[in-house]
């Protein structure tokens, strides 16, 4: 126990340079490597990436980014997981990784505590287990946190005051009672609100059971029955899509306000006929490509790979680069022509929500009307 | 006896008549329907606003469709759990070429009739050509389908239809009626009319009551069996491209994120048909669809914590069955259930 | 009409009784062959994995055998389902109520109750569930698809309000062992656990009075009436008993996961049918051997978890599993009528108008 957190805090270092690295401009070094003789010296390496569900468009623009690095860093990839959202669906994939011998496992988890044994019997059998998006806290040895908690709460309630004023009756459409990162964001809104605009008043949660359908009926029985509210917060990329088109069906477009968590691509249209004027998540693509560096690194630092050697060419140039452990303090960058920021943290901060060994990988970006046509995921 | 709903309602002016018409599921539902909607109301007044009445409406339509196609197939005795991703084909199928190349939209139509008989043939085939029970054929069809669904996404979603659908979808034909709402009336009135007036409509009740009888009067039962799922499987591509049109999106979940199979199944049961087959009909299934989708929408306004609203579309559907005694009261079906039954042995 | 017409097949009246015994005798001689079949298809399957796959091969014995755990809760949920779908009915609500089993053991044991204690709890609640199930399919005759596609919902809200926003985990290490992942030697303890039940489910059903009542139940009711079986107490002994198997089965699951959830078996429900009628149970009842139920159980759960071992998205391995069943009972359906018909004439006469037509029933 004690020797593993030793390693994984010299490896929480390790990432935090090569991240930081890779943040400062250093794309040029992993997405547009000058040779392929770059991933000379590099072994490869099996690795996983286990999303919730499969065709979801944001897991998909995960692999999208991740399959831009892959090959620079010597990785043999995979993406699989259940076809509906199960947690039980995502072990039995966990069990066949093992059985397959993969080196690293990445995931989105379904569930916080239903996969734990599982992924403890992987990291017996010497896989690495990064945890990206949805975290499970007592097995794996790093996650990758989309952003902090407390940033895109506020992003999201100041958009929010700006357009409605700080005395608003609001409502929150969220996916299911029990969503772990909806219950996080909300607890923060609710603080951040507490804090700052004591009479913005939440009405009501509503839950779209993450699919549009009853988003929208949810979302409709809101407006109906609670007819003071102006601004709907939709936290769940379902939720956003559902959301708007209520406002836009019921002709409340520009009266009623949506400001939520969600990706731009989808909701082109509403930001289009003015039913939804804000939008707030982070660079999936960068995810996707964070995500394989960093299960890269975990894989070298627990083969006791020396940290600057010439062994690994192409993740040299992060050597010597200091991490930042602590409150966010953001490195910024570009992958893919998207910009980026990350921090790492070795401690828990229930400010940003950040547990042991957390990378967290964004700031948000915000879209609006105004920018909303610049990104494709 | 037993093509009770099936009769056409007649008006009458007696007394007599009126409580007659009571005891049908029709006119059951549509007081309930109105109590809900009168509660309500008087928590909320703009729950009575035209707006939120079209809405619950229009909301109602594809579950509607799906449920007519379920009853048909219910009322020859079988079962199609099939439906959800039949739906999703359909909205998929015609969503990404009506997004990328504006597809036509009577083409889409003409598309989506043709997805969902083709599905619904092949259950067809299982149920009446090989024999295999329904419930096992459209079980196995369901996980089928359900991945060609995903293969034919391929990860991507359909998020921008064009404005012909969207119209289609929540604009509406005359003041305050939306045109989804007619598509519905119009499936549910033809559905109404061919399972009571023509041959083979009321061959289908004939098969439902009693398939050997039905055999012996000279009824192709095999054909008609077969027709059932094919008719199912085409209402439930229609309403693919009504949930498509409406709610403005489809991908790989569509159809099973919204348990249509078990909602279409609940709505049919909250009509009045039963299972055993040979007794309901759409007029039940529209209402019970149209109660559906209202008491979701009460229970917001209600402010019932949504994690009840599994149970309470339980509690509904064991309500509906255990009322269906053909006109007996509550009191007499008790000490029924308490007494021993006729010829257990002691 | 008290009984629902489902459970009473389409009787031929133009055949004579000699006939009859004679297609009895054959019926059985069938079912023997199905289970021969079922044998023989998981040996093929095994070996082929063990061929040709070489990460299965590297599991070894001990690795094979622990898959089982990854399918045993359905197998559990699969013996309690047969036992109704042998008295031709059916219950739609087991998956839904392993959840609510799991949900309740781990609620008790959260509010300090010893866990051993709160298993048997939750057992009670399941048999409980059982038995509402079977009261409202006896006592008011209600059809059963009906009477549990209610209760199912049911079960899941309660399940839902009584786990809450964050279900318990981590329980304590004896009970993960002994109901989850521990072993005996190689052998896992659910397949020690398993093994028991089936033993007990195959005893039941092959040389027990109850377990020739439920499948006369299934064949013909009134038969089975008039032949002095207590039609309403075997119901709702096999209702119970396939309640508290659910029961079991969210014991299975929860000490696998060390986790509760409330929809954690909502997926195990439809391989669990599948099981059953792969294991050549007539789904109408009155038909069928526990042990073919036993065999499909592994047959189905190997088939899968070979499947993604090979390297297959869990996709396909969920539509093979329905490509299979539609085979298997098109190959069954075929035995059942007469060796040797070409599906082509299969087909000619199947759509004449001509031709009797198909027992009824969902």
């Amino acid at each position: 126990m004690n020797l593993r957190s030793k390693a994984q805090r010299k490896l929480a270092w390790r990432i935090g340079a090569a991240a930081a690295a890779v943040a400062m401009g250093a794309t040029s070094a992993v997405a547009a490597a000058p040779s392929p003789a770059g991933a000379a010296g590099l072994s490869t390496i099996k690795v996983a990436m286990v999303p919730k569900l499969l065709g979801l468009p944001v897991f998909e623009a995960n692999e999208k980014g991740a399959l831009t690095v892959v090959k620079k860093l010597g990785i043999s990839f995979t993406f699989t997981a259940p076809a509906t959202a199960s947690a039980e669906g995502q072990v039995s994939i966990f069990n066949s990784l093992i059985a397959q011998h993969y080196n690293v496992i990445t995931l989105s988890s379904d569930d916080p505590t239903v996969p734990v044994p599982v992924l403890q019997k992987a990291m017996k059998a010497g896989i690495q287990v990064v945890t990206y998006d949805s975290d499970v806290p007592t097995a794996r040895d790093f996650f990758i946190q989309d952003t902090a908690y407390n940033t895109i709460a506020q992003g999201v309630i100041d958009a929010t005051v700006k357009f409605a004023g700080p005395n608003a009756d609001i409502a929150i459409m969220s996916s299911t009672p029990d969503a772990t990162i909806q219950l996080a964001w909300i607890a923060a809104m609710k603080n951040y609100i507490k804090v700052k605009y004591p009479h913005l008043k939440i009405v009501t949660i509503g839950y779209g059971q993450s699919n549009q359908a009853t988003s929208l009926s949810q979302a409709e029985g809101i407006i109906h029955s609670y007819p003071d509210v102006k601004a709907i917060l939709p936290i769940d990329g379902a939720a956003v899509v559902g959301t708007a088109q209520a406002v836009a069906a019921l002709h409340e477009s520009g009266k009623i306000g949506v400001f939520g968590i969600g990706d731009p691509l989808p909701n082109q249209k509403y930001f289009a006929d003015g039913s939804l004027q804000g939008l707030f998540l982070w660079n999936e693509d960068g995810q996707g490509q964070l995500t394989m560096l960093v299960a890269r690194l975990a894989y070298e630092g627990a083969h006791g790979a020396p940290e600057c050697t010439a062994s690994t060419p192409t993740l040299t140039h992060w050597c010597g680069i200091r991490p930042n452990f602590g409150r966010p303090q953001y490195f910024s960058g570009k992958v893919a022509g998207l910009p980026y920021t990350y921090t790492v943290a070795s401690a828990p901060d229930k400010v940003t929500g950040a547990t042991t060994n957390t990378i967290i990988f964004s700031k948000p970006l915000e879209f609006t009307p105004a920018n909303y046509k610049q990104y494709l995921f | 006896m037993p093509l009770q709903a099936g009769r056409p309602l007649t008006s009458g002016i007696s007394l007599r008549t009126w409580l007659g018409l009571l005891r049908r599921r029709e006119a059951q539902l549509v007081l309930a329907i109105l109590a809900v909607f009168a509660l309500s109301s008087a928590l909320h007044h703009t729950f009575a606003s035209a707006s939120n009445i079209s809405f619950i409406l229009a909301d109602s339509v594809a579950t509607m469709i799906v449920a007519v196609g379920q009853t048909i197939v219910v009322l020859a005795r079988g079962i199609d759990l099939s439906v959800s991703p039949v739906l999703g084909i359909a909205a998929i199928g015609v969503g990404f070429p009506a997004q990328d190349s504006n597809l036509n939209i009577w083409l889409a139509l003409l598309f989506v009739l043709l997805i969902g008989i083709g599905l619904g043939s092949f259950n067809g085939f299982l149920v009446a050509v090989v024999g295999i029970p329904p419930i096992i054929t459209t079980l196995a069809t369901l996980t089928i389908y359900g991945g060609l669904q995903f293969i034919f996404t391929s990860g991507q979603e359909v998020v921008n239809i064009p404005n012909t659908y969207g119209q289609l979808g929540n604009a509406n034909m005359l003041p305050g009626i939306p045109w989804v709402i007619v598509i519905g009336a119009a499936v549910v009135g033809l559905a109404h009319f061919f399972l009571t007036k023509t041959v083979a409509g009321r061959a289908i009740y004939a098969i439902g009551n009693n398939a050997d009888a039905s055999f012996r009067a000279g009824i192709p039962v095999r054909r008609v069996l077969f027709a059932t799922y094919v008719i199912c499987g085409g209402l439930a591509g229609l309403a693919g491209l009504i949930y498509l049109c409406h709610v403005g999106s489809a991908d790989a979940t569509t159809g099973s994120d919204t348990n249509v199979n078990l909602m279409s199944i609940a709505a049919a049961l909250i009509g009045g048909t039963t299972l055993l087959g040979g007794r309901g009909g759409p007029l039940g299934a529209a209402l019970g669809a149209v109660f559906l989708s209202e008491a979701l929408q009460a229970m917001i306004s209600f402010r019932i914590d949504p994690i009840w609203e599994p149970a309470g579309v339980g509690a509904l559907i064991l309500i509906a069955v255990v009322s269906d005694r053909k006109g007996a009261p509550a009191r007499q079906l008790f000490r029924q259930a308490f007494r021993r039954p006729a010829g257990a042995p002691r | 009409m008290s009984l629902p017409a489902s459970s009473v097949p389409a009787a031929n009246p133009a055949a004579s009784s000699a006939d009859r015994r004679g297609r009895a005798v054959r019926a059985g001689r069938q079912e023997t062959v199905w289970v021969v079949a079922l044998v023989a298809l998981l040996a093929g399957l095994l070996a082929y994995f063990v061929l040709a796959v070489p990460n299965f091969r590297a599991l070894g014995a001990s690795g094979v055998l622990g898959l089982s755990e990854q399918f045993l809760d359905i197998g559990v949920i699969a013996l309690g389902e047969a036992l109704v779908i042998f008295a031709g009915e059916i219950d739609l609500s087991t998956g839904a109520m392993s959840s609510l089993a799991g949900i309740v053991m781990a609620t008790l044991w959260q509010q300090g109750l010893n866990i051993w204690l709160a298993t048997v709890l939750a057992l009670v609640v399941a048999g409980l569930g059982g038995l509402m199930n079977g009261v409202l399919v006896t006592r008011f005759s209600i059809n059963s698809l009906l009477v549990t596609l209610g209760t199912q919902f049911i079960f899941s809200s309660v399940a839902t309000a009584v786990g809450g926003n964050t279900p318990p985990y981590n329980f304590p290490k004896s009970f993960v062992t002994l109901a989850g992942t521990g072993t005996i030697g190689p052998v896992p303890n659910q397949l020690v656990t398993f093994a028991v039940i089936a033993v007990v489910m195959w005893l039941l059903m092959g040389r027990s009075r109850y377990g020739r009542g439920l499948v006369l139940i299934g064949y013909n009711r009134a038969a089975a009436r008039y032949t002095g079986v207590n039609v309403e107490r075997t119901l709702l002994g096999a209702f119970v008993a396939c309640g508290l198997l659910a029961g079991v089965a969210g014991i299975f699951v929860s000490g696998y996961y060390n986790a509760a959830r409330d929809d954690i078996g909502d997926s195990l429900l439809l391989p669990a049918i599948t099981v059953v009628v792969l294991g050549g149970v007539d789904i109408f009842g009155g038909k069928g051997r526990m042990s073919g139920v036993i065999i499909a159980a592994f047959l189905l759960g190997f088939l899968t978890q070979g499947l993604l071992i090979r390297g297959d998205s869990s996709l396909t391995a969920t539509m093979v599993t329905g490509i299979v069943l539609v085979l298997c009972l098109v190959l069954k359906i075929g035995l059942d009528r007469r060796a040797g018909v070409h599906l082509k004439e299969l087909v000619q006469r199947r759509f004449s108008a001509r031709r009797a037509p198909l027992a009824g029933g969902p």
